[in-house]
């Protein structure tokens, strides 16, 4: 009874060690290995953006940004080299179209299209809760989600991740 | 210089609490210990500790911004009592207030105790060494005089939600009560290897009182502010940190009720040994959580990874000597049966309800953490959880805590006590009829609620008439139950007031217009600028009619501070009896005209403060006179 | 540093509830919505739900509650959507699982140990 009290006391305060070394912070994604979520908005240029899009290919990015996102400005250049090998599409969220094409214009646009997400819904519907956030999906599934800019040190994941089979 | 000066009184502190600490471990390991007065080191470490805060108020008030702590939580337009409490505004300065209340309860126990000079020998041996404990944390981990290199001209600002009165004084009131619990634990611990001597619970009880009050009302001062500070109304949110200073309470609480046997009947005695050494661990676990950053909540520190492993070094330290202490007591408890009808029984419902309730917040608060380390996942453990678990609890606690006071010690009958209390029982009908008739429109909840805090009410009156009828002076101890008892149902009454029952009205509203909330015609005036010492201010005027006459304008309140960028929302408040309206001002709509008004009607709430002061009126009252009977 | 003083800025700014043209005019859709709001948990913030917080994500959710309200779907519905895309950690009570049944199972356990501890016959 003695021992087991003490093996029961020093386990917690191991818990409550390694509990340290965690960030609660962190939130990790719902959608990880389950299909894209199915959605149609209006893109850029006017047309239709829909799930069918981002399914065709093997593995995209799906970036959701803003212009008045100070840290999206931050992960822009990643993104803009990341783009040279996959095909990049961007979520804007409650972004005015006068706002977002002179920010696309100085920086360069890495999207093949942009989604107008006015009303900040389709980010809920990602499960989106900051920006920026960034997917990999690949045939339809999500892989993997970064929270916050993607900063050069997160190349090398981004990249090991994007490798086409 | 002042600042050097405080910091050479720290390591001076650390030195000579040293010894004691060394003695402690030496004397496990060697019998014959070395003798030497603990009572001398105690005083020293008080007035070092003392001279060292003095140092480190000095340099805030000079705002010497060569030390870090200065230089990020203070700056010179700050006014000069937040300069003050600025000292403890900061991790670092308000582990040093820890460790001086600490030292502080150890002086006040050297001076003023009926024990014998060995046992107190005993005790402050144990309390130097926690100060000690404490004392190599502040030096080696959060030194509140690191100097800053180089050093700024101007400093940063302090957190301007603690540039208010209420949450000025709460932090010392919250550590005079976690704190004071260190010399229950030492004074228990010490008993242990003492063998518990029977004078023992006779020199724990005003200190349990004393720190149970000073806790009683750091909690109530924290939930205060944060109901006119955050600019909704509330008051409570099961926040971890909020959680963490219940759960000490919680147990303190029912320290309370059982010492009161153990000291009248001698039983329970190793039951008061247990609470004790365990609210002093919950405290230290308390602080853990809110300062290593292992939860995520409102309250946050600026946290370091090596100070939590340090707190938790600790914890675990402090914790495995007074458990060890206990399970290798060389006494024997003698035990007797409990009937549950019976006061001894009552004080035993009433710990376990305590109990189960502390370790369930616990469990709440921690699981998260334990989830995520034991099986990866993420959950989240609020409000929603805490207030489901609480109802099913509140209603057996409610009933023994109407009955326990009137049954007998020892044995007692249940048809004889209904018969005893059978006229309140006939009260208790009329008043929920009574309750039931004036608000049959609202919530069945607050109903219920409503009526159990008048019931609890009502049977401590009856107490007090049961003694007048026999033409007998309410007894003092019996008398500070009653005001306590009284409190809880009025915390209860008001609780349920300002949560289920409350009524808002959220607009955009123009000036001039004027809006009935309850009773009230509430006109809105416009908007002023103000400028304070360090910071500008949007104020709204409203003027509060009742029946066409105006009783008072109110000026809530949105503040802009210079220094940190920092917004902040001042409510107004128009207090009274059956209840407070409550007024915050938001952002100015779209059309410059308009502006968005928060204006609540919260029923009752002046009842919660009302309670708490109860609570710490019995509290003294059981405090002065487990003093006199000396 | 720089993280305290970010964390400082979410303390600061979720002091303020609702805006007043989120309210729906329906007081039991209203009513309703109240309720969903007090269960779901601000994922930015420190520990707050998204009914009294400021920051753009509770306000986008207490948005989509609404309209999906309005749309006539039920508490049930709404609280699995935003669950199935948020996670566990919305939820301010967990979901019953294997790896969350202690913390019902742990204090009724306690509660009865207790009793037994109190009122057991020597």
């Amino acid at each position: 009874m003695k021992y087991f009290f003490f093996v029961f006391f020093f386990f917690c305060i191991y818990i409550l060690y390694e509990g340290l070394q965690k960030d609660p912070n962190l939130v990790p994604s719902n959608l990880i290995s389950k299909e894209i979520p199915e959605f149609s908005i209006e893109s850029l240029e006017g047309k239709n953006f829909t799930n069918v899009d981002l399914e065709n290919k093997e593995v995209v990015i799906l970036n959701f940004f803003a212009s008045w996102c100070p840290p999206c400005k931050i992960e822009h250049p990643q993104l803009l080299k990341l783009s040279n090998n996959i095909p990049i599409f961007g979520i804007a969220k409650k972004n005015k179209k006068k706002d977002l094409l002179p920010w696309l214009e100085e920086l360069g646009s890495p999207y093949e299209v942009i989604g107008m997400d006015h009303n900040g819904l389709q980010s809920i519907n990602w499960g989106v809760y900051g920006l920026p956030e960034t997917f990999i999906i690949q045939d339809g599934l999500v892989r993997y989600r970064h929270v916050g800019p993607i900063m050069k040190s997160d190349l090398e994941i981004f990249k090991n991740l994007t490798k086409k089979k | 210089m002042i600042s050097e000066i405080g910091f050479v009184f720290l390591i001076l502190t650390l030195i000579i609490s040293s010894f004691s600490f060394a003695q402690l471990i030496y004397s496990h390991v060697n019998s014959r210990s070395f003798v030497f007065s603990h009572l001398k080191i105690t005083n020293l470490i008080f007035f070092f500790t003392l001279s060292s805060f003095i140092c480190l108020t000095y340099s805030f008030l000079i705002s010497d911004f060569s030390l870090n702590v200065v230089a990020q939580n203070s700056n010179s337009q700050l006014p000069r009592i937040y300069k003050f409490t600025g000292v403890w505004g900061n991790h670092e300065g308000s582990i040093l207030l820890w460790l001086l209340v600490m030292t502080f309860f150890g002086f006040l126990f050297s001076k003023n105790s009926s024990a014998t000079e060995e046992f107190k020998n005993n005790v402050l041996k144990i309390q130097n060494s926690l100060c000690f404990l404490v004392v190599s944390f502040i030096i080696f981990t959060s030194n509140p005089f690191e100097k800053s290199f180089p050093y700024p001209i101007e400093g940063g600002d302090l957190n301007p939600l603690l540039q208010d009165p209420g949450l000025a004084i709460h932090p010392p009131f919250l550590y005079l009560g976690y704190v004071g619990f260190s010399i229950i634990y030492s004074i228990s611990v010490a008993a242990l290897s003492d063998g518990v001597k029977k004078y023992f619970i006779k020199i724990l009880k005003p200190w349990v009182f004393i720190s149970w009050i000073f806790l009683t009302c750091g909690i109530g001062l924290g939930s205060w502010w944060a109901y006119y500070e955050l600019g909704w109304g509330g008051f409570w949110f099961w926040d971890p940190v909020e959680n963490a200073s219940l759960l000490p309470w919680l147990t303190a609480s029912a320290l309370l009720h059982t010492i009161v046997v153990a000291d009248k009947k001698k039983i329970f005695i190793n039951w008061t040994i247990i609470l004790s050494i365990l609210t002093f661990i919950l405290s230290l676990l308390g602080t853990f959580l809110v300062r290593s950053g292992v939860l995520v909540s409102v309250h946050a520190f600026a946290n370091d990874p090596t100070r939590g492993v340090y707190i938790l070094l600790l914890l675990a330290s402090i914790s495995f000597f007074g458990i060890f202490k206990y399970i290798n007591k060389n006494v024997q408890f003698g035990r007797t049966n409990i009937s549950l009808i019976s006061r001894e029984g009552m004080i035993s419902l009433n710990n376990i309800f305590m109990l189960s309730l502390t370790f369930t917040i616990l469990v709440g608060t921690i699981y998260p953490l334990f989830a995520s380390v034991l099986f990866n996942s993420k959950i989240s453990v609020g409000a929603p959880f805490f207030n489901s678990i609480l109802m099913p609890v509140m209603f057996p606690f409610i009933a023994g805590m109407i009955i326990g006071p009137f049954t007998k010690w020892g044995k007692d009958d249940l048809i004889f006590l209904l018969n005893r209390i059978k006229f309140l029982i006939l009260c208790f009908f009329i008043i929920s009829l009574l309750v039931w008739y004036l608000n049959y429109k609202t919530p069945i909840l607050s109903i219920i609620f409503i009526v159990l805090g008048c019931w609890i009410i009502f049977s401590s009156l009856f107490e007090v008439f049961q003694f007048i009828n026999k033409k007998l002076r309410v007894p003092k101890k019996i008398f500070a139950q009653i005001i306590a008892h009284i409190g809880i149902g009025l915390l209860i009454i008001g609780a349920t007031g300002s949560s289920i029952l409350k009524q808002e009205k959220i607009q955009f509203q123009e000036v001039g217009q004027s809006l009935k909330i309850k009773n009230f015609d509430v006109e809105f005036l416009g908007v002023k600028k103000i400028e304070g010492p360090n910071y500008i201010s949007q104020m709204g005027v409203f003027s509060i009619k009742k029946q066409g006459e105006q009783i008072k304008v109110l000026r809530p309140e949105k503040r802009f501070y210079n220094a940190g960028k920092q917004v902040t929302t001042e409510a107004a408040i128009h207090s009274s009896i059956f209840g407070d309206l409550y007024i915050a001002i938001g952002d100015v709509h779209e059309d410059k005209t308009k502006w968005t008004t928060r204006i609540w009607f919260n029923p009752f709430t002046i009842w919660i403060w009302i309670g708490v002061f109860f609570l710490a009126a019995g509290g003294s009252l059981s405090f002065l006179n487990s003093l006199s009977r000396k | 540093m720089i993280i305290f003083i970010f964390f400082m800025n979410i303390i600061l700014s979720e002091a303020v509830a609702i805006e007043p043209n989120e309210i729906l005019k329906n007081k039991e859709l209203e009513a309703q919505a109240r309720e969903i709001g007090k269960e779901l948990r601000c994922l930015v913030c420190q520990n707050e739900d998204i009914q009294n917080s400021n920051a753009d994500i509770a306000k986008d959710l207490r948005k989509i509650v609404r309209i999906k309200l309005e749309e006539g779907q039920s508490k049930e519905e709404i609280m699995d959507f935003i669950h199935s895309k948020y996670g566990d950690f919305v939820l301010f009570s967990p979901p019953l699982r294997f790896d969350t049944v202690g913390l019902w199972l742990l204090p009724i356990s306690f509660f009865i140990l207790l009793t037994f501890y109190f009122f057991r016959k020597r």
